[in-house]
């Protein structure tokens, strides 16, 4: 096992490299010069020709061929420089390490939440197949998940601040645990639910069918306990999943929620420096989203077959 | 059995791990905020909701999440604050008069090539060190070459002997700028400039310590802004914290300031891209000053009077392409300029009905404005008949427009009320409405593009020189190089004369009305300079803001809620 | 030995002999599930909406009327009118093309690519297997907005530029319409983001399903391959399936209004929800119709795509038909 994980980790230095190159030249080839951009996002009477732009990016080592200067991105990368951004000059590694922890700590407290309310819910819909309580939580949850998170978070705010006056707006962030953190969650939470909800509900109606819960069930074992102890794991292993994916998605682009309430995570970095073009953020952002991707499938490989012993064939399947 | 008790102790750990991930980032959090003292008076201030305090908070708000804070930018939205901590040579107020600020004495030579530049004896930076002509010449060299990435040096500094081959990367200083002693800096230029010394009084090139923002080679020091830096600054604040990833910065009186001692305590500047919030903070009294959108839900929770204009001078407008199909037609031109009702493109940019209809000549509210300038009108029976008697009297035969700028909501609605004008009348309908401003030359090459132009100095040579000039950014740029000989030799001679020459103004008219007639503009904008007050509420007293995009004289602003 | 081969046997003949009435029994079962059926009718309107939408609109889409900007709902306009005096109602219909088009293709392509992807990976496994996996990851972990900037920034100029020759060329207005250029990138993008979903969603139940006894069994007696996918795991991989593309259908919508609202979206003054939405937010709090119309539109279809998918797995999962 442990010479898997570790064959497995080899395989991700190829592939993140092949990766930030991928980034690296669509965003080098294809989105444009971050050094007119610069120019060109400023309103009114900014004066430049080609001849100052060229000026600039000599002076910037920016008109120097694709694999040079992806080769000198790579030489800072192995030693663990992330590089200097083009447009603030910025060290890149001081960006990461002052804005991830934030979007970390925003994804884990979500992917909490959502578990902690989502999977009940789920459970409960699942036991009550096509009645009241299914079609309440199901329909409800959907419903949610239909709007919009750029809708529901200004709309939220400014009922709670000028409507009912309740709170000041929370633009900004204090830690996962101010006042401040209350609405984006909110929104967070509200966005991801119905997806576990649906997720766990579709697990129960499996479950339920199969021989050993009927047979739980028939044998008079308790409800609660049918649940606990045969319904639990076959139904969290997807959710789980599910989860982890969650995880990643908001950690690496909750770019509306950070983006309405001025929080300063990647998301927020990835929008204004993907506008700008800034070649050593971009892939950056994209190299820590890698990195989660593929620590959580290899999280996810690892754990299948103890999980659902069925797959755990399948998996001695791939590894030969 | 065994596999079910070996997957327990997996979740047992995968569960710990996560919360051990959660209470370190949850820890690592805090720690990376620096700014948490800055809250606090924050906090203060709304405690007491209404009441005069004793600390002078100005909280604005940029909509831009500003990364780099460096004086030597000379653009950005963080360069509307700039006179909140850098002092320029001089400055023009809201009038267009002239006030000494570093220097206070300026005298050129006979033939207007030679000025001499006096520093004042008061002038000091926060450290409490003299402002010394050394460190203007060096600013000067600095932000004149391309690594400093200037974006508006030539507005000033053109002209100066030496200054296109620093501007190119060529050379590192400029002969054409000495000091000639502590005090003094002597300008050489390569022609005469009757209003040079109008040119400079602008805080985008004030000076700065050359001793703390140049390295040994040169070259601007990385990050010298930063309070993390020790930075030292010349105006009336200074930065005490700079978050950049919260997008917040704290400036403090600067206790060292020589002109008068500031009535704020505090100034933040908070980057804030999302309008709805601009407009709520504002609402419940969490900001001073922000710049939400003119729109009819801002001007019910703002109060009309937030944004309150005065007259400016400046040319906005959809600036057509004449070196390209099909707008190189002139009667393609005048087709599609005089099926545009302007009345409309004022209505729809100024819900309130503040300001004037924009009629797209370039010297208004100059004091060379022409009394004979007729805009051209909304006629769309001439229209047709221009249209007609252009090469594209088929619609089927214009080829795709492309209208380029089309980067707001505001301007996405003139784009579009635009385009179906042009539909109505002549059929077409290839028009393409993209965001970008990039794209000069290949197949992309807007045949309209929305910008518009502005002038430091109240003076039409001036004005003209930094529009319709060939070597302006819209003639070369968004109009697509356009180069009139016969308007760029006026122009020309026009700069040369004195300012007070009836000349300088007959000449610059003269220019004028020949692009007129060249139907190169769509006029678009209310002819408001921005907020006359900045966009501050109520409680705010003393904004007042300059055609440089200035608040003038920032000591004397100060906040006093007023009990209704 | 003998008796797994028994079993097995007597599991496909049993699935043989049940499988018209399963199809029956799955309709009758989505038929009982009212949530679906409420879900189903909007669908069904959205559809025709977008087929024969611009004959029912009571205005054209562009049609500008200075005398009612910005109108509320009356009997002229039932839906109110916008800033620039257009029929909010005749846009919305008119979006529904916009949003049926975004959602229907761009899941189309991504179902497409990821059920090739998905089922190599997991029939094939090995060096495939390892390779589509690396796929997925690298696909995934590229941010959506730089995949949606990167595509309109390249691939638009271009593909516009040649469209316009050949317009030039043919007079064909066909290739005026410009429309279709920024929805097929839209969709691009949409698809590029999508698809590693599908993939792995495929996968995961091939591995599943191909280790159940059945299929080893069938395997064992010798049966063909392709024979195998499409007897016994695709059938058995439709139902998550089904749900996985309603949700993606509804998913693809409200993707697209996410990019309206960042700047990367269909272009004016072609109507898209997402656009009408992120322009209607602006102004809410004095003109709530601009925004109420086309968000309760997509929240609407979003739902019902999502209430049609479940009942739909429901009825269609085999694990129940037991």
């Amino acid at each position: 096992m442990g010479q898997y994980i570790l064959r497995r980790i080899i395989y991700w230095i190829p592939a993140l490299l092949l990766l930030a190159m991928v980034v690296y030249a669509l965003a080098f080839f294809g989105a444009g010069d971050p050094i007119k951009l610069m120019f060109l996002r400023e309103e009114g009477d900014v004066t430049y020709d080609a001849q100052r732009l060229d000026a600039i990016r000599r002076e910037k080592g920016l008109d120097r061929p694709f694999l040079m200067q992806f080769g000198e991105y790579v030489w800072h990368l192995v030693r663990g420089d992330l590089g200097m951004s083009v447009i603030s000059g910025r060290s890149v590694n001081d960006m990461i390490a002052a804005t991830a922890p934030v979007s970390f700590q925003i994804g884990i407290a979500t992917v909490i939440l959502v578990a902690l309310i989502g999977i009940p819910l789920g459970i409960l819909a699942g036991l009550h197949h096509n009645q009241w309580i299914d079609n309440t939580i199901l329909g409800s949850a959907l419903f949610i998940s239909g709007i919009p998170s750029y809708v529901v978070g200004p709309m939220l705010m400014v009922f709670l601040v000028l409507g009912l006056g309740v709170m000041n707006v929370p633009y900004g962030w204090d830690g996962l645990f101010s006042r401040k953190a209350i609405l984006p969650m909110f929104v967070m939470v509200f966005g991801s639910i119905a997806i576990i909800i649906r997720q766990t509900r579709a697990g129960v109606l499996e479950v339920l069918s199969e021989d050993y819960v009927r047979t739980a069930r028939a044998k008079g074992v308790p409800e609660i306990m049918v649940i606990l102890r045969h319904m639990l794991r076959p139904v969290l292993t997807p959710v789980v999943t599910v989860l982890g994916q969650m995880l990643i998605g908001i950690v690496n682009g909750a770019i509306i929620v950070e983006k309405v309430f001025g929080i300063p995570g990647l998301g927020r970095l990835t929008i204004d420096f993907t506008y700008g073009v800034d070649y050593p953020v971009i892939v950056a952002i994209t190299l820590i989203g890698a990195f989660l991707v593929m620590a959580l499938n290899l999280a996810v490989d690892i754990t299948y077959p103890f999980l659902d012993p069925r797959a755990g064939q399948a998996m001695t399947g791939i590894e030969d | 059995m065994l596999s079910k008790h070996r997957s327990h102790k997996l979740w047992l750990r995968l569960m710990a791990l996560m919360a051990i991930v959660l209470v370190v980032s949850a820890c690592a959090g805090p720690a990376t905020q620096t700014t948490t003292e800055m809250e606090a008076p924050a906090a203060e201030m709304e405690d007491a909701d209404g009441e005069m305090m004793d600390e002078q908070i100005f909280r604005a708000t940029i909509p831009f999440f500003a990364q780099d804070w460096s004086p030597l930018r000379g653009g950005g939205w963080n360069m509307h604050y700039l006179a909140f901590w850098n002092a320029g040579p001089m400055y023009i107020d809201e009038h267009g008069a002239l006030h000494p600020y570093v220097f206070n004495e300026w005298t050129p030579n006979e033939d207007m090539t030679v000025w001499t530049f006096k520093i004042d004896p008061d002038a000091v930076y926060s450290d409490g060190s003299s402002i010394t002509a050394h460190d203007v010449v060096a600013t000067w060299n600095l932000i004149a070459h391309p690594a400093t990435t200037h974006q508006r040096v030539t507005l000033f500094l053109t002209g100066v002997a030496g200054f296109e081959d620093v501007f190119n990367g060529e050379a590192m200083e400029m002969p054409g700028v000495v000091a000639l002693d502590d005090s003094t800096v002597e300008v050489t230029l390569e022609g005469p400039d009757p209003l040079f010394h109008k040119k400079i009084a602008t805080n985008l090139i004030g000076p700065v310590k050359a001793s703390v923002a140049i390295g040994e080679d040169g070259f601007e020091v990385a990050e010298w802004w930063h309070p993390k830096n020790n930075p030292v600054t010349s105006g009336p604040f200074m930065p005490e914290s700079i978050d950049l990833n919260r997008g917040v910065v704290t400036f403090v009186k600067n206790p060292n300031f020589w002109l008068a001692e500031p009535k704020l305590d505090t100034v933040t500047v908070t980057s804030i891209e999302d309008t709805t919030i601009v407009t709520t903070m504002l609402a419940n009294g969490e900001l001073d000053q922000g710049w939400p959108p003119n729109d009819a839900t801002s001007q019910q929770l703002l109060g009309s009077d937030f944004f309150e204009c005065s007259v400016a001078p400046g040319i906005g407008g959809f600036f057509l392409n004449p070196n390209i199909e099909p707008t190189n037609d002139i009667n393609f031109r005048k087709a599609l300029v005089l099926a545009v009702d302007r009345e409309q493109i004022f209505n729809l940019s100024s819900p309130d009905g503040r300001g004037w209809t924009p009629t797209g000549e370039p010297l208004r509210a100059l004091p060379g404005q022409d009394p004979d300038f007729v805009p051209h009108p909304y006629d769309p029976e001439a229209a047709q008949e221009a249209m007609a008697a252009s090469a594209y009297s088929d619609a089927a035969d214009v080829p795709k427009m492309i209208m380029a700028g089309v980067s707001s909501p505001g301007t996405e609605l003139l784009a579009q009320y635009m385009a179906e004008q042009w539909r109505q009348l002549f059929g077409i309908e290839a028009i393409e409405m993209s965001p970008q401003f990039d794209s000069y030359e290949g197949p992309s090459q807007p045949a309209l593009f929305r910008d518009g132009a502005g002038v430091r100095v109240p003076d039409s040579a001036l004005m003209l020189l930094g529009s319709l000039h060939s070597s302006s950014n819209l003639a070369r740029n968004i109009m697509g190089g356009y180069a009139d000989p016969e308007v760029d030799a006026l122009i020309e001679e026009a700069v040369t004369k004195a300012a007070d020459d009836p000349d300088r103004v007959a000449l610059s008219r003269q220019a004028q009305r020949l692009f007129h007639e060249q139907w190169m503009i769509i006029p678009i904008g209310t002819g408001c300079g921005g907020s006359a007050k900045g966009n501050v509420m109520p409680w705010v007293h003393g904004t007042r803001r300059n055609a440089d995009a200035q608040f003038l004289e920032p000591w004397t602003i100060y906040i006093e809620h007023v009990e209704e | 030995m003998t008796t797994q081969e028994l079993s097995a046997t007597s599991g496909i003949e049993l699935a043989q002999a049940s499988r018209s009435n399963l199809w029956q029994d799955a309709l009758a079962r989505l038929a009982a599930n009212r949530l679906a059926v409420i879900g189903i009718i909007p669908i069904v309107l959205l559809f025709f909406v977008a087929l024969f939408g611009p004959t029912l609109t009571p205005y054209d889409f562009l049609a500008q009327d200075f005398t009612a900007r910005l109108d509320s709902p009356s009997r002229e306009h039932w839906l109110g009118t916008d800033e620039l005096g257009r029929d909010v109602f005749s846009r919305i219909l008119y979006g529904a093309r916009t949003a049926v088009s975004v959602g229907l293709v761009s899941t189309a392509i991504s179902l497409v690519v990821g059920l090739i992807m998905g089922s190599l990976a997991g029939y094939l496994g090995g060096r495939v297997d390892i390779l589509v996996v690396w796929l997925t990851d690298v696909t995934r972990s590229m941010p959506a907005l730089l995949l949606a900037i990167v595509i309109n920034l390249t691939l638009k100029v271009p593909l516009e530029a040649w469209m316009e020759q050949l317009y030039l060329e043919t007079k064909n207005t066909f290739f005026r319409q410009t429309m279709w250029v920024d929805l097929v990138l839209v969709f691009g993008a949409l698809a590029l983001i999508q698809w590693p979903g599908y993939a792995r969603l495929i996968r995961g139940q091939i591995l599943s399903i191909r280790s159940r006894n059945y299929v080893l069994a069938a395997r064992a007696l010798g049966m063909p391959t392709s024979r195998i996918l499409t007897r016994y795991v695709i059938p058995n991989a439709m139902g998550p399936l089904i749900v996985a593309v309603s949700a993606g259908l509804g998913g693809a919508m409200v993707l697209e209004s996410a990019f309206s609202f960042l700047g990367v979206g269909v272009q004016l003054p072609i109507p898209s929800w997402g656009k009408m939405i992120s322009d209607g937010l602006r102004m809410w709090q004095t003109h709530p119709h601009l925004l109420a119309g086309p968000a309760v539109m997509m929240a609407v279809i979003t739902v019902s795509f999502a209430w049609l998918g479940d009942g739909l797995n429901d009825a269609l999962n085999p694990r129940q038909w037991k």
